[in-house]
């Protein structure tokens, strides 16, 4: 609901601004704005650099945006590239382009169709990859979906239900960029990997399909292992 | 390996709950992000928590965990202040609050209005605590209500414990950060010895 009117704040061409509240912001040339913002909606079709914190309804970026600190937002499109160099609250989070997240990010649902880099730990309830990922800390999340292509890397995943699946036809091209998902430690409920490569794998149902090699298997319920699957050691701990 | 540890393993397997119980509970910040510790093993790394503390929180969302929403009990066990307000007639603080003790607190404080924010309601519920436990006396009492004053805004978020000391009847009320070690002479004697973070959660529990 909104009560009174805040402003619009619209850069066509190249401008900066101080910052501060607004209804909607949107670029569409060269943007920069210097402090901090609160919009509705803010839309970054150029170029755009926020220096300060950013709270928003609605973020979209189609061009190329870098954000020097925390980000917060109820949905945020990214079909461009950004960066974000701080934190991420996001509800909802479309990456089709490519994010980077210098830090870490605690959100609802995200689906990534294009690269996702984040170097801390990502909170979410619901993730979903069908692109490229790599997250340096530990990705926790209610259900994890990660259809890989080319090498993707998360140092940590926990959950409940952990799904890795290879996609992409087998080509000449995965001689040299081979698809696999490495991994320090996958722990969840109901586990189910292909082409994963990772030192232990815990969890109560456990599937260990195509391409995988997992140095320690520990589950408590069921245990499949695909032939082509290598497994140093699978333990019952039940 | 310390007795005072336990591993994420070991944990699951005693407590019975499964890793997408724990993440969740983790997402939703009902185990604190400091409770988890990663140490080395010949795994590669695996993560530990404080055996006590944990034990204790995991048997406590598990007997709440039906009745009581996951966002409710991350607020209770959350360092910072709830919103909730009480009144000074409603029967919150006639269940939990002797007319002593709330009397006292309002002599010594001056405050007239007719709710309390979480807290004052700590101090309140402090005093209550004190006072109930017979450990302390009235002049006491005042005393501490006295010293809270002047730390009341954002009590329940601090991490301040109340030392009361003893020497030949005189007494002295402190409040210290929790993690100072105390050491007094031999002369004096600790009467209470209280985290606030503990009393805040108590009240939470109770009130929620």
């Amino acid at each position: 609901m909104k009560t009174q009117s805040k402003g619009n704040l619209r850069i066509d061409g190249v401008g900066s601004h101080e910052g501060g509240v607004f209804d909607r912001i949107e670029f569409n040339g060269v943007g920069t704005l210097k402090g901090g913002v609160q919009a509705d909606e803010i839309s970054v079709n150029g170029v755009g650099t926020f220096n300060g914190d950013v709270a928003t309804g609605h973020l979209g970026v189609d061009g190329m945006c870098t954000f020097n600190s925390q980000v917060q937002a109820d949905t945020l499109d990214i079909n461009g590239t950004a960066k974000i160099n701080g934190g991420l609250g996001v509800g909802t989070l479309n990456v089709n382009g490519n994010l980077k997240i210098n830090g870490g990010m605690k959100g609802d649902t995200m689906t990534n169709n294009g690269r996702l880099v984040v170097t801390e730990d990502c909170e979410l309830e619901a993730f979903r990859s069908d692109g490229l990922i790599n997250v340096s800390g530990s990705l926790n999340a209610e259900t994890v979906e990660l259809n890989i292509a080319l090498k993707c890397q998360v140092r940590e995943i926990g959950g409940s239900q952990i799904t890795v699946r290879q996609i992409g036809t087998a080509s000449f091209l995965e001689s040299f960029f081979p698809t696999f998902l490495q991994a320090d430690t996958i722990e969840g409920d109901i586990i189910q990997l292909e082409a994963t490569k990772a030192k232990k794998v815990s969890g109560h149902e456990i599937i260990i399909g195509e391409n995988c090699d997992i140095d320690v298997v520990e589950y408590t319920g069921t245990y499949q292992q695909s032939p082509s699957a290598r497994v140093r050691e699978a333990r019952n701990l039940a | 390996m310390s007795d005072e540890l336990i591993s994420k393993k070991d944990l699951l397997l005693v407590t019975g709950i499964s890793y997408g119980q724990l993440y969740r509970w983790k997402r939703k910040n009902l185990i604190p992000e400091e409770w988890f510790i990663r140490k080395s093993a010949y795994t590669g790394q695996e993560t530990f928590f404080p055996r006590a503390e944990i034990l204790e929180r995991v048997a406590k969302i598990q007997s709440l965990k039906d009745t009581v929403s996951l966002d409710e009990l991350a607020a209770m066990f959350s360092p910072g202040a709830t919103h909730h307000t009480f009144e000074s007639s409603g029967s919150a603080i006639a269940n939990m609050i002797s007319p002593t003790a709330l009397n006292l607190y309002l002599e010594e404080t001056g405050f007239s209005e007719s709710t309390f924010n979480f807290d004052q309601m700590l101090g309140i519920y402090l005093l209550e605590t004190l006072l109930k436990s017979g450990d302390i006396g009235l002049d006491e009492g005042r005393m501490v209500v006295g010293c809270l004053k002047g730390i009341m805004e954002g009590l329940s978020g601090r991490n301040t414990m109340l030392l009361i000391t003893r020497k030949l009847g005189v007494s002295t009320v402190l409040f210290l950060p929790v993690t100072e070690e105390v050491l007094v002479d031999d002369a004096s004697k600790i009467v209470v010895k209280i985290a606030l973070p503990k009393i805040a959660q108590e009240l939470k529990e109770k009130v929620l």
